[in-house]
Formats: structure tokens, sequence, C-alpha cells
């Protein structure tokens, strides 16, 4: 589908939903509400928003710690992924998973995953199964350069390729892993470059520039729904805050950090983008803005004012309980 | 009733369950040639080529697949070569398969059976011998199945491959020829419900997986002597049947738990901790355990009889309970 | 040096094997890595090649016959050269074992306990032992030999299903036995003067009563007496509790074709002589007759148990529950016995109390038995003529 005016729109509020979802969540942290680390996609915005554009509801998508904007950008609902930070029992994973397990299966999101690669294996084989059942459903799986290290990331890109299965690998490259910049860890500069080991195309893009995002990902999913495998996208990114709550961000300057916020931001330059082409009129983009902030605080109040999990229910959710063999 | 090696009723599991229900498929390293070193797999090509994949030997990626297309809806029935191996996919196991349900609040179903073979046989040595049940028992979110018997391996496959939630299938290496009677029909064996394979009324001895057969040699030989043993086989390990184990050492009020693996930190420590806390007043006697001593499987012959529990070790045992 | 050919285990899971067919013969010459012989496994026909060159000079495995993994299967050397004697390594039949091993006491107890006549089965144990399991089979086949009547000899015992009578004793005595301290105590008591006094109111009794009291009903005339002296053995140990009784219902235990039976002779401290003597014989009468019914036999609360009909010098009795004590009476024997300084024959008859320690100590109960002693050796005619009180 072309990025038109109207998709554009779309996008650019999904990018200002996580946002400001995410800088609530922080905010919330300082009153006590949310308990637990976060881990912000702040910054990243235009990779999952550009790339779930071309998922249809039933695609899978898989992430990692850092995965509010996945969900979001996959359509989970807003208010019960803050009940979910918050603890409640409304919450998408019914306070059982919190930030790093955020899912939503009525979406297929099968969740964010607090091993780093952890999704690769899993993403592929959602994969395998649209290859038996012969569905032409994609599956996504996002994952940081840190995963590229692992064995987990050589042997899903294996698999993958192997069955030529329908599952688009998406590298957010944002340059650290955890609190080591990746040029002191990693060997080759590309993650795409690693896609030639296993014979499938790697693209390396520019990921706060949402058009280069949108039109990899987009030949990436037709690729992969025409049952012609895999393709390994980077997209080199930056997180604006720190690794997880409580950063205190020795490893990077304040001039870089800042460097990026004013000149590397995904939604400015989206929407200067946008404005560039008369998609996106001054009032609009605060029309938009006004209305993320009030779904913003709906999801606050939903979450405010949802119950809290009873000691009892710990025990429910290990197994199955209902579930007898029948012959 | 005809009579079939334990292999060949895990075939006929795996083959009528994928006949049952398209989603089950099978995938592993070498389960086409062959039908993989044990032939369970064995036919599957030929009427089912699009539901068996043979793979690379990537432990993670296999497993990995498999949560993935469990969490998608469908059945796979994986193959790990030795359980050893499956410490190349622990957090598979572990951190995907096993906590996803409770993770996601209850919305994720993980299908997934992983046959582990496992155990001494052919002096394989440290490497491709090992147990591991315990391992496996300790993470919540896993079943562990480990039948001793053609007819529980048929049954609690069926039963596992229908399971909602993932399975740990231990398969017993040096069972695989053993033979016994197994119905041709549809039959299955609910998880959690433990076995007495003999009745008696002096003692009971809990016995594992491979150490079933072992502990009933055990029974026959002791007979000459007078003793009566009773032999519980919990054929599932999680969940686990404490009640009949129990209600069997109430009756009895002296027990031997056996199981193959080192006994340090394994199976019958739990069992035997369980049987502590809840028949303690109906003990006669301390309770015993057999098993391996803590070291890795050795390779020579002389080192494995030493450290591989036999019959006249379960035997000794309940010498020991009946003293 | 000849080199010994071994079954090697060609499979994940073989541990047997069968040579199908030898490609040489004993005498020829084999080449290293020739094809020497075929063998079955459990999964397929393998062929093995020869590990060394020379002359094949024994052949010890037999076509189609089944050999352990590590099993000899043949020799290649030089002509000529020793071997060791061949053995026998096919998969071993077990050793058969004597007849008077062949069923194994598990096999046999159950066996008996189900009439089954073990020495008829075939067994699968080793050895050819008839197991419990193969008793087992054939029960459930039906088809396990019953065990005939031993030909010759006698039974070595008769079985004899107990009474209902029995059954509550057995029970009821059993359980006290485990639940409570039971502590006897004993005391010679001389019954001279009281037999010269029971044939000295003979008349009057007879007179006063339409009878004449035995020395039996004497006794519980006096125990009533004595209890309502000692209260303290008038009681029940109940659930960690003393039950202490305001009446003395006074089991007296009768010896039945059946066994014991102890009917209950209630209020005995308020009957006069005559009125126990008439209750007592009612109760014997009605106990030999089987004619007691149930309340007959509620609510004691003592027992006086009396074997001296029967000979018996002395005896322990048994705490009959909830009660707390028990009087048991030996026969009165003539004896000598040292009165006033002198030996002199006497009659002495030994009574021995057991009570629950749990509801009273020893010196209550000896003092109730002090209080015995002195009523039946010293009559107290109010006590035993005329009416109660």
């Amino acid at each position: 589908m072309t990025l038109n005016a109207e998709l554009s729109r779309r996008i650019y509020t999904d990018m200002w939903r996580i946002r400001l979802f995410e800088e609530e969540a922080l905010r919330q942290t300082s009153l006590g509400s949310v308990k637990g680390t976060l881990h912000t996609y702040c910054g990243e915005e235009a990779i999952a928003v550009a790339v779930c554009a071309h998922l249809r509801d039933d695609d899978y998508v898989l992430g990692t710690h850092r995965s509010h904007g996945h969900c979001l950008a996959k359509g989970a609902p807003m208010d019960r992924m803050m009940a979910e930070l918050f603890g409640r029992t409304t919450g998408s994973c019914r306070a059982k998973g919190g930030s790093m397990h955020i899912a939503d299966f009525s979406r297929n999101i099968l969740g964010a995953n607090g091993i780093v690669a952890g999704g690769i294996g899993p993403g592929t084989g959602t994969a395998l199964a649209s290859k038996i059942r012969k569905s032409d459903q994609v599956s996504v799986v996002f994952f940081g350069d840190g995963a590229a290290a692992r064995g987990p990331f050589h042997e899903g890109l294996l698999f993958g390729s192997l069955w030529k299965l329908p599952v688009i690998y998406v590298c957010e490259n944002n340059g650290y892993q955890q609190w080591v910049p990746r040029r002191n860890v990693a060997v080759v500069d590309s993650v795409a470059d690693m896609a030639a080991s296993y014979a499938i195309p790697g693209v390396s893009v520019d990921g706060q520039d949402l058009e280069a995002v949108y039109g990899a990902a987009e030949e990436a999913v037709a690729r992969a729904r025409r049952g012609e495998g895999p393709t390994l996208i980077e997209a080199r990114t930056y997180r604006f805050y720190g690794h997880s709550l409580g950063d205190m961000e020795e490893y990077r300057s304040r001039e870089e950090v800042d460097d990026w916020r004013e000149n590397r931001d995904p939604i400015k330059l989206f929407s200067a983008w946008m404005k560039e082409r008369q998609w996106l009129g001054d009032d609009e983009d605060e029309a938009i803005q006004t209305e993320v902030k009030a779904e913003i605080v709906r999801s606050v109040t939903y979450a405010e004012e949802s119950p809290l999990p009873s000691p009892e229910d710990v025990m429910t959710d290990v197994l199955d309980d209902e579930w007898r063999v029948s012959a | 009733m005809r009579t079939i090696a334990l292999r060949d009723a895990l075939r006929e599991a795996l083959h009528e369950e994928m006949a049952r229900d398209d989603s089950v498929f099978v995938i592993g390293e070498d389960v086409i040639a062959h039908g993989g070193p044990y032939t369970v797999t064995q036919g599957i090509v030929d009427k089912w080529p699009e539901r068996i994949f043979e793979t690379p030997i990537a432990e993670a990626g296999i497993v990995g697949l498999g949560v993935g297309a469990a969490l998608a809806g469908m059945r796979p029935v994986v193959e790990i070569m030795y359980v050893d191996f499956i410490t190349c996919a622990m957090d598979e196991v572990v951190n995907q398969a096993a906590k996803m349900r409770y993770m996601t609040g209850g919305q994720a179903s993980v299908p997934i059976v992983i046959r582990l073979p496992c155990g001494p046989a052919r002096l394989v040595a440290a490497q491709h011998s090992q147990i591991m049940e315990s391992w496996f028992m300790h993470v919540p979110g896993l079943q562990v199945v480990a039948p001793s018997t053609p007819y529980d391996a048929k049954g609690l496959m069926k039963t596992a491959i229908r399971s909602p939630d993932p399975v740990a299938f231990f398969e017993y290496k040096a069972l695989y020829v053993s033979e016994g009677e197994v119905p041709e029909e549809d039959y299955v064996i609910p998880f959690g419900k433990a076995d007495i394979k003999r009745e008696g009324e002096d003692a009971t001895v809990v016995a594992i997986g491979g150490m079933v057969p072992r502990a009933l040699e055990a029974g026959i030989a002791l007979e000459d002597e007078g003793y009566d043993i009773e032999v519980v086989d919990p054929r599932t390990l999680a969940p686990l049947d404490m009640e009949t184990i129990c209600e069997s050492v109430r009756r009895t009020g002296r027990v031997v738990v056996c199981e193959m693996d080192s006994s340090f930190a394994g199976t019958g420590a739990e069992i035997a901790a369980a049987l502590a806390e809840q028949c303690f007043h109906d003990l006669r006697a301390p309770i015993v355990r057999v098993g391996s001593p803590h070291v890795p499987m050795p390779f020579a012959e002389e080192l494995v009889n030493v450290t591989v529990p036999d019959a006249k070790a379960v035997a000794n045992a309940v010498r020991k309970v009946m003293a | 040096m000849a080199v010994r050919l071994r079954l090697a285990a060609l499979g994940h899971t073989m541990e047997r094997g069968k040579v199908v067919e030898w490609y040489a013969t004993e005498g020829a010459p084999v080449e290293q890595g020739a094809p020497l012989y075929s063998v079955e496994t459990d999964k397929a026909t393998v062929d093995v090649e020869a590990p060394a060159g020379g002359v094949l000079l024994r052949i010890d495995a037999e076509v189609d016959r089944e050999y352990p993994v590590g099993a000899t299967l043949a020799w290649i050397g030089e002509s000529g050269e020793d071997l060791p004697e061949k053995t026998d390594e096919t998969v071993a039949a077990p050793a058969a074992v004597s007849d008077d091993q062949r069923v194994t006491p598990v096999a046999r107890r159950l066996a008996e306990r189900r009439g089954v006549d073990a020495d008829r089965l075939a067994g699968t144990g080793p050895g050819g032992r008839v197991t419990k399991e193969d008793v087992q089979r054939a029960i459930d086949a039906g088809t396990a030999p019953p065990l005939e009547k031993k030909a010759s000899g006698e039974p070595e015992h008769d079985v004899i299903p107990l009474t209902p009578i029995r059954r509550v004793t057995a029970e009821r005595l059993s359980a006290h036995w485990a639940g409570a301290p039971q502590v006897t105590e004993g005391i010679d008591i001389d019954m001279t003067d009281m037999r010269a006094f029971r044939n000295a109111s003979r008349s009057e009794w007879r007179t006063a009563y339409g009878l004449v009291p035995s020395l039996n009903d004497i006794l519980l005339k006096a125990v009533a007496a004595a209890l309502e002296a000692h209260p303290a053995l008038n009681s029940a140990f109940v659930d960690g509790e003393v039950h202490r009784y305001r009446e003395v219902n006074l089991g007296v235990a009768v010896d039945v074709e059946d066994g014991l039976v102890v009917p209950v002779l209630r209020n005995a401290a308020k009957l006069d002589l005559g009125q126990i003597a008439t209750a007592a014989a009612d109760l014997a009468d009605r106990a030999k007759t089987g004619k007691l019914s149930v309340p007959d036999f509620e609510g004691a609360t003592f027992t006086v148990s009396n074997l001296a009909a029967l000979g018996v010098d002395w005896f322990t009795p048994v705490l009959n529950p909830p009660q707390c004590a028990i009087l048991g009476v030996g026969r009165m024997r003539r004896m000598p016995a040292v009165v006033r300084n002198e030996v002199a024959v006497r009659d002495i008859a030994t009574f021995v109390l057991t009570f629950d320690h749990r509801a009273l100590d020893g010196a209550p109960a000896a003092r109730f038995l002090a209080r015995l002693k002195r009523l039946l050796e010293s009559p107290d005619p109010s006590l035993f003529s005329g009416p109660g009180g």
C-alpha cells in the first residue's frame, strides 16, 4: 500500500501514542503506580509503526524486552497495556507478565520477551505453522542488535531460510547492548551483512526515516507472503532514554543524546516530511497530539480504577486447569 | 492381546495422533532417515511428507520453532536425539515453553511434546546417558512423563500430544526394545495417575521409568526371602500422584524410592520428602532411596555397573527397610 | 595369537543378535575387511567384515541362535593354534531349581490364602519358580488348581470363627489395654469368720429373705459398701475426664458357654443382702439361658469377676472400659495363717484389684482394698442383716 496522506496520519498518530504512552508510564513510576522496570522504545517508534502498517490482524508479531511500541503498533488496546504496567487484573496479561512480557493474543501479538533473541525461534516457528497450514500469514520478529550475537538468532535464520518460511527478521540496531556500544563487541558493523550467511536478503535502513523502513518492510512482507522466504532488515536507530529505568548512562555523552533528540527524532522527521507534502497542518498536528493525550489519560484512569490481583490468582495459569484428556 | 516393543508403541501413538489431528507434526534430527535412531518416527514421511521436518543440528532452533508453532496452534512433537542435548535448548524449554502461559496471564497455550531419549544404554558415557527428569520437574509449567511399559508409553504419548501444555516426555533408551501388551485401539492415560505395577504388602517400592522392570525383578527375587513388595510407578512426575504413593505406604509402612538418575537433589528426593511430610507416622522404618552416585556417567562397563542401580540394589534397599 | 571375534552392538538399542549366515567355513582363509558373517539385530540384518586376516579357526556361534552383545562368535588365527575351550554363551535359559524351592514363599502365602495349589502351577520366575504373579494370573484367569485337603495327617489347626460376644470382648479389651495404664494390687482376705457368720445367719436370712445369700452375694454387698465409701474407685475415664458415678452399678462377670458376659447389678449400694442375692441369682439364670437383653449389660460402674468356682487362686483382671477399676476374686484356700501369734488353719482368698492409673493413684486403691478386707474379715451384722441402707 502506498504511503498516502491518510495512512501517514494514522502512522504518525501511532508514533505519538507510543511516545506519550511511555513517557506517561515513566512518570507513573515516580508516582509509585508503575512498579518494576521499563525498557522504553522512545526514539525507535518509526520502525514498529512502519513494519506493522503492512501486517494483517492475523499476522504474528514477536517482540523483545522493549516492546511497548510493537504492541501498540500491532493494535494492542492501550488501556489494557497501561493496566498491565499498573499490575491490575484487567491488564493484557492479568498482572502476571508486566512490561517485559506484555502480549495480546487477540491481535496475534505473541509477546514481548525478556530473553535476548528469545523470540526469534518461536517467531520462525509461527512461520512454520503458516507453511504447514498453507496459510499466507506472515510473522515478524523484532530484536535488538545484541540478539545477533546469540545462537538462537543464527539457528532461527538458518531454519527460516532452509524451509523458506514467511518470516521477517527486524533488527532494531540502537547501537548499544545495554551499556556497551555495539562497536566494542561486534565484528561486523551491520547486522544485515549476516543475512548472507543464510542466503537471505539483508537490508540496512535508517530506522529514523519512516519512509525508508516502510519501503523495506513492504518488500519483505510481500516476499514472505509470496512464499519466497525470510528477509533480515536492520533498522539503525537510537534509544532516547537509557537501557532501562535508572540507567546512569555513563557510556554515552549528553551531546550524543541531545543531537539524536534534536536532529534525528523520528516523530519530528516524519512530521516535517508530511508537512512538506501538505499532508499535515499545524492544527491537525496539535489535534492529533491532544487526542492522543486524552487517550493516555483514559488509559491511566482505566488502570487506576481496575482491581489489584488477589492472592489466589497466583496459582492460576500455570497449566490449563480445566483440561482433561479425552479418548 | 498382541505384544509389541515400547518404541513400536510410541510409533503407533504418533501415527494415530497424526491421523486424528492435522495440527500434529514431527520435527527433529534424523527423524526421516531410519525414523530416527530409535525408529520411533518411521513411516511418517510416507504418509505425511509435509508434516515431518528433518533439521540441522540446532536444538535451540528446533525447540524454539516448536514453541512458536505451538503458539500458533500446531501440536509439534519434537525429538531431541539424547536428553543430554536439551541443555542446548534450555532457554526455549524453560523461558519460552514453560512460562508462556503464566507470563501472558493464560493467553498462551504451548501444546508441544519434547521427546527425550534418556538413560544409560550401549556405553556411550557422560554426554549421551543422562536422565535429568528432576531438572524439568522443578520448572513450573512443564509436565514430565516417564513411561516404563509399552502400554503406558502409547497411552501417555497420546495424552501428551493432546495436552494444551508442554510435555517433557522421557524415553528410557534401555526400554525401547522391552515388550508388553498394547491394545490396537485408541486409549489415553491421564497425567497424574500412578500405576501399581505389582501388588504387595510388606514394603512399597516407588520406581521411576527404567527402574520399574528392575524393581519388578527385585520383587521376584525377594519372594524367596518371604518379602512381598508393592511396586508403584508414578508414570508422570509432574503432575505427581502422591495420593496413590501415600496410600500404598500407609498400607505397607515401609518404602524404597528408586530412580536411575543421581539421587542427589533428584526425583526420589522430592518423593521421599513428600512422604516424610505426609506419611511419617505410618512409616515403620526410615525411607531408603536408590539411585546413581553423584557422578557423570562413566564409560567402562565395570564403572557403569557400579553407577547405575540394578535389581540387586533395589533388593538390598528393601532388605534394609525390612530389617 | 588367535583373534577372538565378539558380537558388537550395532544399534542404539541392540542387546542381542543372531548370526544368520557365515560366509566362510572353519579352516578356510579369511581376508581382513571381507564380509565374514551376517548378523540379524532387532532392526536389520547387517554384514560384518572380518576384523583380521588369517584362518577361520573355529566358529563358536551357531547360525540362528541368539547371542548377547559381547559374546564370542569365532576365532581367526594361524592353523594349528591352540584355542580356549568353547563355552556356551547363548542367551541363557535359566537354571532349574529343586522342587522344594519351586514356589516362592510369597507365592505360597497368596496361594494358601486363596486356596490355590501352587505346586501344580507352571512357574515363570528364575529357574522356573512359581511367583506371586503366576499365582495371581492363574486366579484371575480362573485356572488356579484348588488346594486339596491334605491326604494324610491331621490339619495343624482348626479355624474357630469369632462369636459376636468374643469379637466385642476382643475389640473392647484390646482397645482399652492399649489406651489405659493399668496397675494391679492384691490382698489376702481371711474369710474364716465370714463363713462362720454366714453359717450362723442361715436361718435368720432364710426367714428375712427367703434364701441364704452365697459368699459371693456377701462379697458383692461388701464391695458396694466399700465403693460407696471410696467413690474414686466407682468412676470412668472418658475423653480425658474422670466421671465419678453417683450410683454403684456392679458388673458381675458370669461365665457362660459362649464366653464371658457381664450383666449389671443396679444400684447395689442401696440394696440389702437379700435383694442383692435375688438380683444376682436372676442375672446368672438369665445369663445361662441366654435371656439377657441389651439394657442388662449397660451402665456398670465397677466390675467384680469371681473365678473361685473355677479353682483359680488369683488372677489379674483386665479393665472393662471405660470403668476405672475391676476386682478379681480367687478361690478360698484352707491354709495355715498366723492369728494372734499362733499358726491356725484359715480360709484365705486373694483379692486382686486392677485400676486405671490415669484416674487414680495406688493409695486410694489400697485404701479401698483395706476397707473391703475389714468388712469381710469382721462381719458387721448391721450391714449383712436386715434391710439394706
